[in-house]
């Protein structure tokens, strides 16, 4: 096969076969007997020892090391090469940063915002039920409230067996902002894979509990899967509506509703206490507070769309005078439980 | 972020735990329904299997007659030969026990659990630590029994999460999580009212939880909470039967109001002077009563797997 071949082939696995920046982006990240190997998975390491004329221990090798540059994902078949974009570019962003080449991140951005993130705001919107949830960051639930697990991030990161760290791909790749990388949270099985391919280090209760709330500081906004199982709290994002290609795509359609569900919670102003400094505007990820004229007032206050609130929190904990609060606003079954998926 | 098409949070197309729905691999519309239909018939598939009962956390407002229900409980499972264990989580009543036809109480095992974060050893708290805890495990002063009926009293959990790192939410859970029950030997837990305990300890390590109703929308209301909140917490088996009802009328209001809540209800335990007065003079439900029979009728139904 001609070396193009082996790369184009590859790029059809991800249905993208006409792209010439991804095609860049195989070029560059693997050598062409890598890319012809990875084009044979799954397989067995019999059958492909034999016919890539391999020492099975070594091929063994090889194919972790393909697991930690992120070329190949684990399945109930063996490693395989990941077949579409979210999957390869988490794959290849969250890798530990040593493995990526330098010009990859650039070039997925060029992939990003040539089609995929087109193709994300598309996909989001056919949705019945979003999948991502936003919960309120921990230093901004009232103290009254009791949170449910699947919505309170001490019990997600305490009930947890096994905890990682690892890069958030998104920002790798988009770095529009300032936020750390260091802060996406996996849980379980997501974590036994992360440290498995040395893409995560494991951290312990109180480390981890640290990273969220400093993340929370930093006023992004948590998300975990949607759904009131905690089987499935297996890993709390921290995003910035500027990186995420979960957020921005949406952001831009101005439909965040499409593919996040809101928390329980809604922020509320205080304007008497609102200096109109504009922190918690610019803080919002969602474009929920803008700045208006009260009356009795020079200064423009802050004000809350509660439509677009999300309830996250981030501008409560930017306000310096405590001019900002989260309220319940919505019942335990906001949350979908696994019946919502039978019923519908 | 990974797979945020999938309803199983599954990292990846094909890992461990995918079932081949297609959700994430759909790019239309169709496509999407497809999956969703797939989706739906695992999830069912997957309610129907509970595997056996062999803890039972028995769950409900205060006052709705749960430590009743449990000596019931205790009794109709000794007379179809099961070896019981009733541990009892509620500090504040210490009727069960006498409900239960004991005469005395057991040293509340909550001191001695505390000992164990503190790395206290010793041969009185060495059978805390075995992987396994079999019933015989347990020493004497903790128990109170009667043939195959022992009673546990545990003591009031307190607030998880405060102080040491080993809660004592966390311990009262694994305590029950490692209990080793051997065939017909059952575990009945009388737990706090209200649903806050359920995100805090014991529920998690039980297969079953039965949700007891009685004649108010408050009961009604909240056995709708603890069915979203054992789901929640990854119990499959949730029963619920209704407690103290007066008429066939007052029943069937009841069952109509929780199936509205997609609820269905095991068994009714009618209002019985009986037992009112044997809860009202502290002493054990003797012989043959009308709930008796009530619950044995639903007994079947209450342990089946599916």
């Amino acid at each position: 096969m001609a070396t193009e071949e082996v790369y184009i082939s590859l790029a059809e696995k991800s249905g993208h076969a006409d792209s010439e920046v991804l095609l860049h982006i195989l070029t560059q990240s693997m050598t062409p007997d890598e890319a012809a190997l990875i084009l044979e998975l799954p397989a067995t390491h019999e059958a492909l020892a034999a016919k890539l004329n391999l020492d099975e221990v070594a091929l063994q090798k090889k194919i972790d090391e393909l697991m930690s540059r992120g070329l190949v994902v684990p399945s109930r078949r063996g490693a395989r090469f990941p077949n579409n974009l979210a999957f390869l570019h988490e794959a290849m962003l969250s890798s530990a940063p040593e493995l990526i080449p330098p010009e990859l991140p650039g070039l997925w951005k060029e992939v990003y915002r040539s089609y995929w993130r087109k193709e994300i705001a598309d996909a989001l919107s056919g949705l019945e039920i979003p999948t991502l949830r936003v919960v309120p960051a921990q230093k901004a639930v009232p103290s009254d409230v009791d949170l449910l697990p699947w919505e309170d991030v001490e019990f997600i990161v305490k009930d947890a067996k096994t905890r990682a760290v690892r890069n958030c791909a998104c920002r790798v790749m988009l770095r529009d902002c300032e936020a750390p990388l260091h802060n996406c949270m996996q849980f379980n099985r997501r974590a036994d894979y992360a440290l498995s391919r040395g893409s995560g280090r494991e951290v312990p209760v109180e480390e981890m509990l640290s990273l969220c709330l400093a993340s929370e500081e930093e006023g992004l906004v948590p998300i975990v899967g949607n759904i009131a199982l905690m089987d499935r709290m297996d890993y709390i994002c921290y995003c910035c509506s500027c990186c995420c290609t979960g957020l921005e795509p949406l952001k831009e359609v101005g439909n965040f509703t499409a593919g996040y569900a809101k928390s329980r919670f809604l922020a509320e102003v205080d304007q008497e206490a609102c200096i109109g400094c504009q922190t918690c505007s610019e803080r919002c990820h969602f474009d929920a507070i803008q700045m208006e004229k009260v009356p009795d007032s020079k200064k423009r206050k802050a004000t809350i769309d509660a439509d677009k609130c999300f309830g996250c929190g981030a501008c409560v904990l930017g306000c310096e005078q405590k001019a900002l609060a989260l309220k319940l606003v919505r019942p335990p079954e906001h949350i979908p439980s696994i019946n919502a998926y039978v019923m519908r | 972020m990974g797979l945020i098409h999938c309803p199983f949070g599954i990292p990846y197309y094909d890992c461990v735990g995918c079932i081949d729905c297609g959700m994430c691999l759909a790019t239309t519309k169709e496509q999407m329904i497809e999956a969703s239909k797939i989706v739906r018939e695992h999830l069912r598939s997957q309610q129907k299997d509970g595997g056996v009962t062999t803890k039972i956390a028995v769950c409900g407002k205060g006052g709705v007659g749960k430590s009743t229900i449990v000596a019931l409980l205790a009794e109709v499972l000794l007379g179809e030969g099961y070896s019981i264990m009733v541990m009892d989580t509620d500090e504040s009543n210490s009727g069960l026990t006498r409900l239960c036809g004991f005469d005395g109480e057991p040293a509340p095992l909550m001191d001695l659990l505390r000992q164990v974060p503190q790395g206290q050893s010793g041969p009185d708290v060495e059978w805390l630590r075995k992987d396994r805890i079999a019933f015989e495990d347990i020493p004497a002063e903790y128990m109170v029994e009667r043939g195959q009926f022992k009673f546990l009293m545990v003591g009031k959990i307190e607030d998880p999460f405060q102080g040491c790192a080993c809660t004592m939410a966390d311990i009262t859970r694994d305590l029950v999580g490692r209990l080793d029950t051997k065939e017909k030997e059952i575990v009945v837990i009388d737990t706090e009212a209200g649903v806050e305990s359920f995100g805090r300890g014991v529920e998690r390590s039980v297969d079953t939880v039965l949700v007891i109703v009685e004649p108010s929308f408050q009961s009604i209301d909240l056995a709708g909470r603890i069915h979203y909140m054992a789901r929640g917490m990854g119990i499959s088996r949730v029963r619920t039967i209704l407690n103290k009802v007066a008429s066939a009328q007052s029943e069937q209001k009841m069952i109509d109001e929780l199936g509205k809540k997609e609820i269905a209800v095991t068994g009714t335990i009618g209002l019985d002077n009986e037992i009112s007065e044997a809860g009202f003079e502290g002493r054990a439900l003797g012989g043959e009563s009308r709930a008796k029979n009530d619950m044995k009728q639903m007994l079947k139904t209450l342990l089946q797997e599916s």
